[in-house]
C-alpha cells in the first residue's frame, strides 16, 4: 500500500464519517497491521472451554452463560486498549457511529467478520448485530439439553460489554437469537443504558 | 531526542509504571514521582477549564475552528523499528503508518522548561503515557515524534501489559516483557 | 497569531494584572482587571505553580529549570519568570511556539518603565500582611501601563 493512499484513508476516517471509509480503514488494519492465528486452533480452544464449563457446572447452562459473559468482560476491558492503540479512532459522537465502529472495525480486526447493524430502536440507542458467520461456532452442534439454554458464543457479549464500559458507555449486551439453536439468524442486541459522563477523561471536549 | 523517563498513569491518577533511561543526572524519588503523577492528573483537568473564552465562544456559536487540524498528529516514520523485529500482535513495517487524531483535545499535552520537555498522551480509557525528554524543543517535528513514540508505547502496553493475564487492572505494571520492549524502542530512537 | 489573555502574578501569588480578549481577533473585546476572572487567575496560577515545583525537581538542580510553555490541544501558555518573583503569562493559540520576545518586551519596555520606575505607582501591590499569599485584590491601574499594554498587544490579537 502506498503512503499516499494510506494517508488518504486515514484522513477520510478522521475527517468524514462516511461509512465506506470506516470499512476500508478496518480492512486495511486487519490486512496489514494485525498478526493472525490459525482459525481452527482458535475455534477448538473456545470449544474446549465451553465444553469444560458445561461439565464443571454440571450442565447448568445458565451458569455457563454467566461464566462465559464474565470471561468475555475481562477480555473486553483489556482488549479495548489494543483496539484503541491499533486504530486511534476518535470518540463516537452517538450510538450510530459506535455501531459502525463495532461492526466494521472491531469485529473486522479481531474476527474478520462484519456483522450487519440492524433493528434500531426508535431513540437510536439500541441496535442488533447480525452475525452471518461466527468463527467461534464453526463445527458446533449443540447437544439436546443445551439447545434451549446455552448461548454458545456468549463470550462475545461479555467482550462488548467490557470494552464499551471502558470507553464510558454503559450498555446491556445479550444474545437474542443463535442459528445454533435453530433460529433464523445469530443476533446480538446492544442497548445503551447511559454514558458514564463522570468517567470521561478530562482533556476531551 | 533523548528520552529521560517514561511514565504510565492510570485513569485515577496513580503512577503504575516508571522507567528511567539516562544514567546519572538528577533523579526523583519514588515518592516524588507519585506526586508528579497526581499533579499531572490534576493539571490535565485544570488546563481544560482554562480554555480561553474566545475559543469557548467560537465553539458554542457552531463555527468550526481549525483545532481539528491541529489535533491531527502526523505519522513520523518508523522511528527505529527494525525490519526483523518481533512486533507482538502487530505487523511490520510499523505499529501504524498513518497520521492520527489525538484524543486529548483540550487537556495538557506538552510542557517545555529551560532544560526539558514533557509530553502527555491520553487514551479514551483514561490511561496516560508521559515522556520526559532532555530537549526543550517546541517544534512541530519534536511534538509529533513524541506523540508517535507514545502511541507506540501504548501499542506495547496493549500487547504486553493488557494481554498479560496476570496483570491486574489499575495496579502497578510489573511486566518484564513490557520493560524490555519499551527500553528497546527508546534505545533505537 | 491569536492572543487570548495576558496575566501578571507577583511574588505574593497575587494576580496584579489581567487582560482577556473574549472575542477572537476583536481587539476591543474583553475585560481588564476583571473581578470575574479571579477564579480563572487562581486556577492558572495553581497550574503553573504546581508544574513549576515538579520541573524544578526534574531538571538538573545546578541550573535553573523554569517553565517556558504549557500546551494543550487548544491553546498555549507562555511564562516568563523574573528573578524578582514576577510571572508574566500569555495565552496564545497553539501555533505560537516562542513568544519570549513579546514577554520580555512587556516586562522590560512596559512594566519596568511604567510601574517599577514610576515612583507614584506601588511596586508591591499587597499593602497589608493579609493581602499576601494569594489574598490580594489590588491591580495595576496606572494609565500609562494599561495604554502601553493595549497598544503593544492589540495589533497581535487580530493578526
Amino acid at each position: 500500500m502506498s503512503a499516499g493512499s494510506a494517508n488518504a484513508a486515514a484522513s477520510s476516517v478522521n475527517v468524514s464519517s462516511s461509512t465506506k471509509s470506516l470499512r476500508v480503514f478496518g480492512d486495511e488494519i486487519w490486512k496489514n497491521k494485525t498478526a493472525k492465528i490459525n482459525a481452527e486452533l482458535f475455534t477448538l480452544t473456545y470449544g474446549s472451554i465451553v465444553s469444560q464449563l458445561s461439565t464443571d457446572f454440571q450442565r447448568n447452562f445458565t451458569k455457563v452463560n454467566e461464566k462465559l459473559f464474565a470471561m468475555g468482560y475481562n477480555i473486553g476491558t483489556r482488549l479495548i486498549e489494543d483496539f484503541l492503540a491499533r486504530t486511534a479512532l476518535p470518540r463516537c459522537e452517538n450510538m450510530v457511529k459506535t455501531s459502525e465502529v463495532i461492526s466494521k472495525c472491531a469485529f473486522k480486526i479481531f474476527l474478520n467478520i462484519t456483522p450487519q447493524v440492524t433493528n434500531w430502536a426508535n431513540n437510536k440507542e439500541a441496535f442488533s448485530l447480525l452475525l452471518d458467520e461466527n468463527p467461534l461456532s464453526d463445527f458446533v452442534e449443540l447437544p439436546m439439553d443445551a439447545v434451549k439454554e446455552l448461548w454458545y458464543s456468549n463470550i462475545l457479549c461479555g467482550v462488548l460489554k467490557g470494552a464499551l464500559e471502558m470507553v464510558q458507555l454503559d450498555c446491556d449486551v445479550f444474545f437474542v437469537n443463535d442459528v445454533l439453536r435453530g433460529d433464523q439468524s445469530t443476533e446480538i442486541r446492544i442497548k445503551l443504558n447511559r454514558v458514564l459522563k463522570d468517567e470521561i477523561p478530562a482533556g476531551e471536549d | 531526542m533523548a528520552i529521560q523517563t517514561i511514565l504510565v498513569i492510570n485513569k485515577s491518577g496513580g503512577l503504575v509504571y516508571k522507567k528511567e533511561f539516562l544514567n546519572g543526572g538528577h533523579r526523583l524519588t519514588s515518592n516524588e514521582y507519585l506526586v508528579l503523577a497526581g499533579t499531572l492528573q490534576g493539571v490535565i483537568a485544570i488546563a481544560g477549564q482554562l480554555t480561553p473564552k474566545a475559543l469557548q465562544i467560537t465553539k458554542n456559536s457552531g463555527i468550526k475552528d481549525v483545532t481539528d487540524q491541529e489535533t491531527l498528529v502526523a505519522y513520523a516514520g518508523p522511528l527505529g523499528i527494525l525490519e526483523s523485529q518481533d512486533m507482538g500482535s502487530f505487523m511490520l513495517p510499523d505499529y501504524f503508518t498513518e497520521s492520527f487524531k489525538s484524543w486529548n483535545t483540550s487537556g495538557l499535552k506538552h510542557i517545555t522548561t529551560d532544560q526539558l520537555s514533557l509530553f502527555v498522551f491520553q487514551s479514551l480509557t483514561g490511561v496516560k503515557l508521559v515522556a520526559i525528554s532532555t530537549q526543550n524543543s517546541i517544534s512541530n517535528v519534536a511534538v509529533s515524534i513524541a506523540e508517535n513514540l507514545l502511541r507506540k508505547v501504548y501499542c506495547l502496553y496493549a500487547d504486553y501489559v493488557m494481554k498479560n493475564p496476570f496483570h491486574e487492572a489499575e495496579m502497578p505494571i510489573k511486566c518484564t516483557l513490557f520493560d524490555k520492549k519499551v527500553a528497546e524502542m527508546v534505545s533505537r530512537l | 497569531m491569536a492572543i487570548y489573555s495576558f496575566w501578571i502574578f507577583d511574588r505574593h501569588c497575587n494576580c496584579i494584572f489581567d487582560r482577556e480578549w473574549t472575542l477572537k481577533a476583536k481587539q476591543s473585546s474583553g475585560v481588564v482587571n476583571s473581578k470575574q476572572n479571579e477564579d480563572t487567575a487562581k486556577l492558572l496560577f495553581g497550574m503553573i505553580f504546581s508544574l513549576k515545583s515538579i520541573c524544578r525537581k526534574l531538571g538538573n538542580e545546578d541550573v535553573s529549570n523554569e517553565i517556558r510553555t504549557i500546551a494543550t490541544g487548544k491553546y498555549r501558555v507562555h511564562v516568563l519568570t523574573t528573578a524578582s518573583g514576577l510571572w508574566l503569562v500569555l495565552l496564545t493559540d497553539v501555533q505560537q511556539k516562542n513568544v519570549s520576545e513579546v514577554l520580555h518586551h512587556l516586562y522590560g519596555e512596559i512594566y519596568v518603565p511604567s510601574v517599577a520606575e514610576n515612583w507614584l505607582s506601588p511596586i508591591d501591590f499587597a499593602e497589608k500582611e493579609e493581602e499576601k499569599m494569594g489574598q490580594g485584590f489590588r491591580k495595576i491601574q496606572n494609565r500609562y501601563f494599561l495604554r502601553a499594554v493595549e497598544q503593544y498587544l492589540s495589533p497581535m490579537v487580530s493578526r
